[in-house]
């Protein structure tokens, strides 16, 4: 407790103000996302992690917390400044007998060892009932996955790292459920392996996405939130129902990796670079979009489109052993880039 | 002066004739009355479709029939992408065989374009090819359809979470077309 005397915050538990408000509580630790219900409508928060979403029945505000949402002993904790800006006044009046938490003040820089990257999990795409984009010749996406998925642990783990699989043979797995086991694993690093499709044959190169969040303005944020059934659109009135079931996956899902796409974009960009050097493929470019498998990942994470299986040649090499080990050594070096980057910089 | 029965038969067939003339005259005023030309009744639309390296977006020009409501030029719209582009050099951006069962736009600009299952079923995955998917969709409905804000997918009117296990389509989707066609 007496680290608790040099803090500077203040928080409340988010048990507490359930039980001050009536409503239950709810914390999903591989999600990092929760929630407290009470009769008149919902408060969403990711902790750790600053985004909220509050939804009553007049009314929706979402916003991120200047102080992050904090995790102690397993139960989430809101600043007080947060329930104070976000929470009608109604609501504070019951909450004010509450008596905050100190807790030790977020160190200014986060200061990150170099082992926070130690973990890492390659996510081979598709599998099982999911075989992916289709090549020529019966070559399958999830097979060639798979084996460039083996050897870049192999590469890795001769480089110290701890490496994870989200799959280790021929089975589907659900997207979220890839980048939960990496939160799971408490991953520094989440990569996901896949080969490219298009619609015509003569399309070739390599490519690496991270999560974009272009999509996720306010407007946007308003429509995903009527989409999950959360708002309902009445004829000239806005009429709100809450969900039974789930979190918000959408909303909230999205900005687990919203603190992580900065680094993910560096990421992406060494990672590209290293892998058209040792394939000498054509680096075509690095991009953001809405990817299920990176929504929900609380670590750097990005997604790496290996070459397209739909362009013969391409294909060709794709299949061939040495030229997956120069994928896996290729991506391995971006890696390895990053990470010692990401450590200087600290 | 007298008029043989020669003449007289033949005066009656070029008054006749002269007549009925003008009925087809009035009849085609009638059908057309704003005369006839080529796309008269149509209207232009512009499809983008990708290079085939999947760089940037070329334009085509389409004409077809002009629709007063906008949900059912929506449809036209997307009924000419999916016949692909002309231009061989160019990308198709639908799926084979992809049917577009009706395109809605609310009042708020969201377009819920509902598709057939083709196009879940034919598209080829990979994160690209889903990419060009939805943004020429969109762009196609954005440029020709002032209403539309942003696109949501549907598939025989549900919705859907993924399309080949990449892109997430439980949202609309919205993007700055200068950034799509520079």
């Amino acid at each position: 407790m007496m680290a608790f005397l040099l803090a500077s915050a203040e928080y409340l538990s988010a048990s507490s103000i359930a039980s001050a408000l009536g409503g239950e509580f709810d914390y999903s630790p591989y999600q990092g996302r929760g929630r407290i219900v009470f009769d008149e409508g919902a408060f969403y928060f990711q902790s750790p992690g600053r985004a909220y979403v509050l939804v009553l029945e007049d009314t929706t505000r979402a916003g991120f917390s200047d102080r992050i949402i904090r995790l102690f002993r397993g139960i989430p904790y809101l600043p007080v400044e947060l329930v104070e800006a976000v929470f009608p006044s109604r609501f504070l009046k019951k909450i004010s007998s509450l008596k905050p938490v100190v807790l030790k003040a977020e160190p200014k820089s986060e200061k990150i060892e170099p082992g926070d990257y130690k973990v890492v999990v390659i996510d081979p795409g598709h599998g099982g009932k999911d075989p992916g984009a289709l090549g020529p010749r019966g070559l399958k996406e999830k097979d060639v996955v798979l084996a460039i998925a083996k050897k870049l642990k192999k590469e890795l783990e001769s480089r110290g790292f701890v490496v994870y699989l989200t799959r280790d043979s021929d089975y589907y797995i659900p997207l979220e459920k890839r980048s939960e086991f990496a939160n799971r694993k408490k991953a520094g690093i989440f990569i996901s392996i896949h080969a490219n499709a298009s619609f015509k044959k003569k399309t070739k190169g390599v490519e690496v996405y991270y999560l974009s969040l272009e999509a996720t303005d306010s407007e946007a944020r308003a429509v995903a939130a009527m989409e999950n059934g959360l708002i309902d659109f009445g004829e000239g009135r806005r009429q709100i129902k809450i969900e039974e079931e789930g979190y918000l996956p959408l909303i909230l899902g999205d900005m687990a990796q919203t603190e992580y796409v900065e680094e993910s974009i560096v990421l992406a960009e060494r990672v590209l670079k290293s892998l058209s050097r040792t394939t000498r493929a054509r680096a075509r470019f690095i991009k953001g979009a809405r990817f299920v498998v990176l929504e929900h990942a609380m670590m750097p994470a990005v997604l790496v489109e290996t070459g397209y299986i739909t362009n013969p040649v391409e294909a060709q090499k794709l299949a061939d052993e040495e030229y997956q080990w120069k994928v896996a050594r290729g991506i391995a070096d971006g890696v390895v880039k990053f990470v010692k980057e990401m450590v200087e910089k600290r | 002066m007298r008029i043989s029965s020669k003449e007289r038969t033949f005066y009656m067939y070029l008054l006749w004739t002269v007549l009925s003339l003008l009925f087809v005259g009035f009849l085609y005023k009638l059908v057309f009355p704003h005369g006839f030309s080529l796309h008269r009744g149509m209207v232009k639309i512009f499809l983008y479709f990708p290079t085939e390296d999947l760089s940037s977006y070329k334009k085509e020009i389409r004409w077809v029939r002009f629709r007063n409501d906008p949900q059912d030029l929506a449809k036209l719209v997307l009924e000419e992408l999916a016949k692909g582009p002309k231009n061989a050099r160019l990308s198709p951006v639908l799926p084979v065989g992809t049917k577009i069962n009706g395109v809605y736009i609310a009042s708020d600009g969201t377009a819920y374009a509902d598709f057939s299952e083709e196009f879940i079923k034919n598209h080829p995955g990979g994160s690209a090819a889903e990419r060009i998917t939805v943004e020429a969709v969109f762009i196609a409905l954005k440029v020709n359809v002032p209403k539309v804000k942003r696109v949501k997918f549907l598939v025989n009117g549900k919705e859907i979470k993924e399309l080949r296990g990449h892109l997430d389509m439980t949202l609309p989707f919205s993007f700055r077309l200068k950034s799509l066609l520079k």
